[in-house]
């Protein structure tokens, strides 16, 4: 395994943000500032993706994949340090060789240790995502046109 | 003057007026209180609100209006924005956002319209609900979700048809922990005292 196949604990990830659409990912503060919520991190296959900050330059725009998306940024080691009853949270580095190529994409997971109903899976993913809402910063508010 | 895009306070510079102004109302130019009366006034027809008697009260002291203003007129705008809300969700067809998501039923919406009457009615949370902004949507399964974070804390709730749940979230100095459970009539305040307790 070559080291950098690991994603380190002091790794700072980001996350893209489309503009809202018919799912509202965030919304704005009294102050006009944008306040994310959990939908910001849906994904159906529930293990939401992001890039790793290191092998993007630590350029947050290098995630977009539209103009007017939004980036926000999380840390590796706080997304692991979720706790979830019975469950693990992992960053795993899943770099995508096929087109569109992204060597920094990479995956949060939530896995649990026993044999779970799909409710439960599903009620682990909605804490992760809210949880992931706490521990993320805008690095990029999305521009509304 | 420049139209603000959200809530913002203003103040004026000659009389130190200060105006919390609710993105949805356009501000007139207001340099003088009687200006500032006229204002609020306009912000008070738009919920029906007895301008007459503010008037009488406007008339011998702003102070009175702005009280009002921020005590009754914002409350009710933000109290009337989450019943909007609520209303636009309630009329989510199958498959809303393109992920096979399902429409809440009726009776999962009666339950939230529920919590949701519950929670404005309660004056220890009604009251923070201006600094709160809580965001309310639905889940995959149709489920009525209610979102609230500040910096450190998360309290969230899941509305089904036949319970509601709570998710509460905080921060440690090394980790994220996370409770869920269902929610009933003994935890709900103390949740709420938990989160906004800061």
């Amino acid at each position: 395994m070559n080291k950098n196949d690991f994603v380190e604990d002091d790794e700072e990830l980001y996350r893209r943000l489309p503009i809202n659409d018919h799912i509202q990912r965030y919304s704005h503060n009294n102050e006009g500032k944008v306040e994310i919520n959990s939908k910001a991190f849906f994904d159906r296959d529930q293990q939401p993706s992001v890039d790793r900050a290191k092998l993007k330059n630590y350029d947050p725009k290098t995630s977009k994949l539209h103009d007017t998306d939004g980036i926000v940024s999380l840390i590796a080691g706080e997304v692991r340090g979720i706790t979830i009853d019975n469950h693990t949270v992992d960053v795993i580095y899943a770099p995508i060789l096929d087109f569109p190529k992204n060597l920094s994409h990479s995956l949060i997971t939530v896995s649990s240790k026993n044999d779970l109903s799909k409710s439960k899976r599903k009620q682990a993913f909605s804490t992760l995502r809210r949880s992931l809402v706490l521990l993320s910063t805008v690095k990029i508010e999305p521009q509304e046109i | 003057m420049s139209y603000a895009k959200h809530w913002q306070s203003l103040e004026h510079e000659d009389t130190n007026i200060l105006l919390v102004k609710p993105k949805s109302f356009e501000l007139i130019n207001t340099t003088t209180e009687s200006d500032e009366y006229h204002f609020l006034s306009s912000v008070m027809d738009s919920f029906n609100t007895d301008t007459t008697t503010l008037e009488q009260e406007g008339s011998t002291s702003a102070n009175i209006v702005r009280n009002d203003f921020y005590k009754t007129i914002l409350l009710s705008w933000q109290k009337r924005k989450i019943v909007e809300r609520l209303a636009v969700i309630a009329q989510r067809e199958d498959d809303w956002d393109g992920y096979d998501s399902k429409k809440p039923t009726e009776p999962t919406i009666n339950r939230a319209k529920h919590f949701i009457e519950e929670l404005l009615d309660n004056d220890f949370i009604s009251a923070r609900l201006l600094q709160l902004e809580p965001f309310i949507c639905s889940d995959e399964d149709g489920y009525i979700t209610f979102e609230c974070y500040n910096d450190k804390r998360s309290l969230c709730f899941d509305i089904q048809e036949n319970e509601t749940r709570y998710t509460k979230i905080w921060r440690t100095s090394d980790n994220t922990m996370t409770q869920t459970d269902s929610l009933n009539r003994e935890n709900h305040l103390t949740l709420w005292e938990w989160f906004l307790d800061e």
